[in-house]
């Protein structure tokens, strides 16, 4: 063995990974997406644990209740962890559609849209923003710590959205100029929730809280 | 051929997603940090591909990696701070290779970044000084000096009776 091969096994046996590094499948179509869109690259960083499964470090993000506002504390999630069935990256099968609320009623309402359960309609504006594709949502189910996605919050479930910073700027945009009014989700056509926009909202990552049936809905119309 | 073909990138992605982190992690020590660099790298390699054919494009991600790592450390905002937890062997590590294997751990965590960029792409990942210099963008002469510096320091603590070569 040479001295350079012996450096080498040194080093290489030194800077070894702590873990195991897994790639999620679809690592390189999300990256392609980004790509494309011409995210700039100091903003990379919001991929962040899109495209491997195992790595040590941790993720503090800032999460905002959709329904209030509210801040919701979240301590460092470690991407170390086991994914939770339940949680996809990267295109959604169908679009979440923000669109303001004009009036609403009991169903039938003429040109209304019905929420999810049919148990109430809207009358909604124009679509003011699409988001097509998300850097990890997570549907309901507990898993362990309140701030892991897709933990339950009080009685009901969550289904917790990462935004790409593009998406991000757009709802931050669309909740500041629009204070007051309610905003619908709407999924496939169905109302999710509408609630009143208390404040802007300038957060990676979006909680939409609802009854368990109303977000496993949700992951079976979002999921491809 | 310009413009990487969908197929080929996510394959390239899938097959050399973890190899690129694990270099990454080499010059960075920090994983989430790596996992950074190397997006930032693949999505500037893909943007690049359009523009002009990519000869080698595992080696241009590298580059990519080495020159996102150095941009950081430009920035004067930037204060690296080298967390001081030692990871865990792994359990298959020969008892009598695990001293030396935390000594060079050590070691290498005291270098200077840049001393410790050098160094993993001289001595582990066999660049040429000029390939060095270039993706640092600092003169062949500087990548020596840094090369040399480090190697002392390398030296004095294995002289200090932590038995590294």
């Amino acid at each position: 063995m040479t001295q350079s091969d012996e450096w080498r096994e040194l080093l290489e046996r030194a800077n070894e990974v702590p873990g195991r590094i897994q790639v999620r499948p679809g690592a390189g179509a999300v990256l392609r997406a980004h790509a494309r869109r011409g995210i700039r690259q100091r903003r990379a960083a919001a991929l962040a644990g899109a495209l491997l499964l195992t790595v040590g470090g941790g993720l503090a993000v800032a999460k905002v209740d959709l329904l209030t506002g509210a801040r919701v504390p979240v301590a460092p999630a470690h991407r170390s962890q086991a994914v939770a069935p339940g949680v996809l990256i990267g295109d959604l099968a169908t679009p979440i559609e923000m669109r303001l609320v004009e009036g609403s009623g009991a169903c039938p309402l003429n040109g209304g849209v019905p929420t999810w359960d049919g148990s109430e309609c809207y009358r909604l504006g124009p679509t003011q923003m699409r988001i097509l594709a998300v850097g990890r949502a997570a549907f309901g189910q507990p898993a362990g710590s309140p701030t892991q996605p897709g933990a339950t919050v009080g009685e009901r479930s969550v289904i917790s959205v990462e935004l790409t910073q593009t998406d991000r700027a757009a709802y931050a945009d669309l909740t500041g100029s629009h204070v007051g009014q309610r905003i619908a989700v709407v999924v496939d056509n169905r109302v999710l929730g509408a609630p009143e926009i208390s404040e802007r909202i300038d957060s990676d990552v979006l909680l939409m809280p609802g009854p368990p049936p109303m977000v496993s809905w949700a992951a079976a119309q979002l999921t491809p | 051929m310009t413009g990487w073909p969908d197929q080929e990138f996510d394959a390239f992605v899938a097959s050399r997603l973890a190899t690129l982190v694990r270099f990454a992690y080499s010059l960075t020590r920090d994983l989430g940090l790596a996992e950074d660099l190397v997006q930032t790298a693949l999505m500037k390699s893909y943007r690049a591909s359009r523009r002009h054919r990519l000869e080698n494009p595992e080696a241009y991600v590298r580059r990519a990696v080495v020159t996102a790592n150095v941009s950081r450390w430009r920035r004067p905002h930037m204060i690296e701070v080298l967390v001081d937890v030692v990871p865990e062997p792994a359990a298959d590590q020969p008892s009598d290779r695990l001293e030396e294997h935390q000594t060079m751990q050590g070691l290498l965590r005291e270098l200077t970044p840049r001393q410790r960029t050098v160094i993993v792409l001289r001595y582990q990942e066999d660049w040429s000084e000029a390939q060095i210099a270039d993706a640092m963008g600092v003169h062949v002469g500087t990548v020596k000096t840094l090369a040399s510096r480090a190697l002392d320091r390398l030296r004095a603590g294995a002289l200090a009776g932590r038995s590294v070569l």
